[in-house]
């Protein structure tokens, strides 16, 4: 192909990265560092000040929380999606089928199946409901608006973006090694982790990142399963540009969020030893 | 000699079909023996029965006299050297030599570098896996079983996956290798090349079964079917008796008395350096192949000549 053809052939997708990310990252950036109008906006003077409000406790809190919640449900991603990719990985002909059933949320959008989350965890609920027709409980369990709805809608909605890098990665593996593994005296238990668990690493770090990045940014989740309750950054920044009318900061706590996301993808790079961009 | 690793009945049946239909063989210490058969004869199934792999449907493995069969490949002591080697593609050559010590109380440290020393590789301790070429692969997998000093090892086809040049060369380090280290090997092989030059015995095994057991000498002079005949290597049939193609001669002038001699008709003559490789029709119609020495000169087609052989060296099978 020759260069004017392939500067052709790239120029829609360049030019739509450069509309939608390069120009807002330029105009947040701009924004992060002046003063908030009276009715949203921005205007001069250009101040350091919006940065400095992210060591407020409140608002570092919120930060922090969003990383501890990020972090607990890709944990719990990560114990579940081995598991499961591992089996999948072994399934011989039932892979295809397995791997396509991981997928088949995808067939529904994020915002109806989080709704429908809320369906089964209300006081009204099917789960409540079920377990007080039983007998089980008398009074209905608070299943919605807390923590643990958050990190549960996280868990579900980012399982397949563990379980298909793993698989990936275990699907690789030569089943030989765990029989040799075993003549030469490694027990299941230690086969596993000294062949089977060292070789999916690649597929481990490409799941922690794929699930862990959109986690700490997440918005539509904490907010319908959280009812508003439990503030993480998504909903900090939301706030910031609508209720609160304070753009600056709002720009400033994005910045932030993507500066950390940033930095654990430049550490992961280093550690593969390519280059990040 | 007694028994050092023997197989009683050996049997494996997978849901409709037959991998192995009862084999009992009986292998001395210190021996080399391989187990030789086309694909799908169940030479592949014995070695993994051996290691445990696999449990058998029928029979019993019993090495130094205890049962084998039963144990999970943990607790036999006995080590797989793989076709495709299974090295760990995490570990340097020297992690990978050391995985197993720490299960099996062998002699450590000690072993270790014995091992290395005598299979070369000092200089590659460091390096990982895909930095290696087969042969030292190949030399790692054999480390990584023979630090654990087994009792048996397993060979799976264990020069299948080398170059066709490093083969021969190969083939007498490691029946070198097994003299030295006086451990039993046992190696499945199809290739009869491989098996004649490195077993002590073999089992050409067919079907399931045993077809013969023997030293390569019985197998090749003296195979007792028409199968053992042609797997070691090309006959021709005569009737009631088969010849090698090397033990026949073809000549222009009459053998000695001492032979016997049938009138053929030259069809071509390949020279291979070697060897040449004479066709001819006898005048009783049969067609065979002639391995003779490049000295004896040249044939042209058509040419009228004398096939002779040694009584001796016709080889009478139990079937046609």
């Amino acid at each position: 192909m020759n260069a004017r053809l392939r500067a052709a052939a790239l120029a829609p997708a360049a030019a739509l990265m450069i509309a939608t990310v390069a120009v807002p990252f330029v105009v947040l950036a701009a924004y992060a560092f002046q003063t908030r109008g009276a009715y949203g906006g921005v205007m001069p003077p250009w101040t350091a000040e919006n940065w400095l409000r992210l060591a407020d406790p409140l608002y570092a809190g919120i930060l922090a929380r969003s990383f501890l919640a990020a972090a607990v449900s890709t944990a719990f991603c990560l114990l579940m999606a081995f598991p499961l990719a591992l089996a999948i990985s072994r399934a011989g002909r039932w892979k295809n089928l397995l791997l396509a059933l991981v997928m088949v949320p995808f067939w529904t959008s994020l915002l109806i199946r989080t709704y429908a989350w809320m369906f089964l965890l209300r006081d009204t609920g099917l789960v409540n409901s079920l377990l007080m027709k039983a007998g089980v409980i008398s009074e209905p369990l608070p299943l919605l608006y807390n923590w643990g709805a958050v990190v549960l809608g996280l868990v579900y909605a980012h399982l397949p973006f563990m379980v298909l890098p793993l698989y990936a990665a275990l699907e690789r593996q030569e089943p030989h090694l765990l029989e040799a593994a075993a003549d030469l005296g490694a027990r299941d238990w230690q086969a596993f982790w000294r062949v089977t668990l060292p070789l999916a690493a690649p597929g481990i770090r490409a799941g922690v990142l794929l699930v862990f990045i959109p986690c700490v940014g997440t918005y539509l989740i904490p907010d319908l399963l959280g009812g508003g309750k439990t503030i993480l950054a998504g909903t900090l920044i939301q706030n910031q540009f609508t209720a609160a009318r304070d753009w600056p900061f709002g720009a400033a706590v994005s910045l932030a969020l993507m500066a950390v996301v940033l930095t654990l993808l430049w550490i992961e790079a280093r550690r593969r030893e390519e280059p990040l961009l | 000699m007694g028994a050092h690793l023997e197989l009683q009945q050996l049997a494996k049946e997978y849901p409709g079909h037959t991998a192995l239909a009862g084999v009992s063989l009986e292998i001395a210490q210190g021996e080399f023996f391989g187990l030789l058969g086309p694909s799908g004869c169940g030479k592949t199934t014995t070695l993994r029965l051996i290691a445990g792999f696999e449990q058998p449907t029928r029979g019993q493995i019993l090495l130094e006299g205890r049962r084998l069969d039963g144990l999970p490949p943990y607790h036999r002591n006995v080590s797989t050297v793989f076709q495709s080697y299974a090295l760990f593609p995490h570990l340097t050559v020297r992690e990978n030599i050391e995985f197993g010590l720490r299960y099996r109380n062998g002699a450590g440290r000690q072993a270790m570098q014995e091992c290395i020393e005598m299979l070369g590789l000092g200089d590659k301790l460091d390096r990982f896996p895909r930095e290696l070429s087969g042969g030292e692969k190949q030399r790692v997998a054999l480390a990584r079983s023979l630090v654990l000093r087994p009792a048996v090892l397993l060979l799976d086809e264990p020069l299948s996956a080398l170059d066709p040049n490093l083969r021969k060369q190969v083939r007498v380090e490691l029946r070198a290798l097994q003299r030295r280290v006086g451990i039993t090997f046992v190696f499945v092989t199809h290739d009869k090349e491989e098996a004649l030059s490195l077993s002590d015995r073999i089992a050409l095994l067919r079907n399931g079964r045993c077809e013969q057991l023997g030293t390569p000498q019985e197998l090749y002079l003296h195979p007792r079917t028409s199968f053992a005949a042609q797997f070691l290597g090309p006959m021709n049939w005569m009737e009631g008796f088969g010849l090698r193609p090397e033990a026949t001669q073809v000549s222009r002038v009459p053998p000695g008395a001492d032979r016997k001699s049938a009138p053929a008709r030259v069809l071509a003559s390949l020279f291979l350096g070697n060897c040449i490789h004479v066709e001819a029709e006898l005048d009783n119609g049969r067609r065979i192949v002639s391995e003779v020495s490049p000295f004896e000169g040249t044939f042209q087609p058509e040419e009228r000549v004398i096939v002779s052989w040694r009584a001796d060296d016709e080889i009478r099978v139990a079937e046609p």
